[in-house]
């Protein structure tokens, strides 16, 4: 027997039938079209389905959507604002730090979050920041050299992560 | 002699797929979601060296949802990467030659009931010996 439940989801709010036991990840990605979010393990362990949870990165396949309806829920897809990019979204892109492409939306929302906590954060601060999120292509170094150079936009500017 | 700027060698460019990357915008293959699609999951070989002596399907097939069962039978026709390397086949057919090695594929209408499709296929090995180690076995 499917739920009415409602999601706040990228700034707007959306009422879903959804069956209980479908996990955060399978009903952004199923019911919601919201593809950006990655199916990894599912084990909770590589950080593909990495969402922010009121500002807190959380991993979707461990999360239950009847339980998250009071949050706000942001998703890789919510991280751009009108048009206009994320910091961390033009320094990954400019400095090569995606090459397949699938721990970034995860590796993306985790830096966010970082960058509101921590604008101006180490580079020990962004390994352990980042430390739940897998990469099998890059090496991490492009990673962590994006979260720093969008830091420094960041705080150039004189703007807010 | 003049200098002229190097605008392309030397200067970093974003690939041509970065800006898809970073937004969410990417498509995989698991992103892509058809109108009425059915959904595979492929039940495989426990084994690492067996003959396969039975399949039975029936079970799997009559569970509601199930749109089809396909055993190494149904897809008798061989292939292979180079004109003569044809030996391979989609399902096994008579023999396993290794744990994983794919033994039938269930098609159903929605993906919660592939794994218990998968438990509905009786499969009845015979276990054969398993060469395991690179070293000669003959005297």
């Amino acid at each position: 027997m499917r739920e009415l439940i409602t999601l706040h989801v990228n700034g707007e709010s959306h009422e879903l039938a959804v069956l209980p036991q479908r996990t955060l990840l399978e009903v952004l990605r199923e019911d919601m079209g919201l593809i950006g979010t990655k199916h990894g393990c599912e084990l909770g362990e590589c950080g593909a389905c990495t969402v922010l949870l009121d500002g807190v990165p959380v991993l979707a396949c461990l999360t239950l959507p009847l339980e998250v309806q009071e949050s706000e829920i942001t998703t890789i897809e919510g991280l751009e604002q009108q048009g206009k990019l994320h910091p961390l979204q033009e320094t990954f892109a400019e400095l090569g730090a995606a090459q397949c492409g699938y721990c970034t939306p995860g590796m993306l929302l985790s830096g966010a979050a970082l960058l509101q906590a921590h604008p101006c954060p180490t580079r020990a601060e962004i390994k352990e920041a980042l430390a739940g999120n897998l990469c099998r292509c890059t090496g991490y170094t492009k990673i962590y050299e994006a979260v720093e150079a969008a830091s420094e936009r960041i705080t150039s500017e004189g703007g807010v992560a | 002699m003049s200098k002229r700027p190097r605008a392309i060698i030397g200067s970093p460019r974003p690939k041509v797929d970065a800006y898809d990357k970073v937004t969410g915008r990417a498509l995989y293959a698991d992103d892509i979601m058809l109108p009425r699609m059915l959904y595979g999951r492929i039940l495989r070989s426990p084994h690492a060296h067996a003959r396969i002596l039975s399949i039975d399907t029936s079970q799997a097939l009559a569970l509601p949802g199930v749109v089809a069962v396909l055993t190494g039978e149904d897809l008798p026709q061989k292939f292979g990467i180079l004109p003569s390397s044809q030996d391979e086949y989609a399902l096994a057919i008579d023999k396993v030659r290794y744990v994983g090695d794919p033994v039938a594929a269930v098609a159903a209408l929605n993906p919660d009931i592939l794994d218990e499709a998968l438990k509905l296929i009786q499969v009845e090995y015979e276990v054969l010996p398993a060469l395991m180690l690179a070293i000669s076995t003959r005297p």
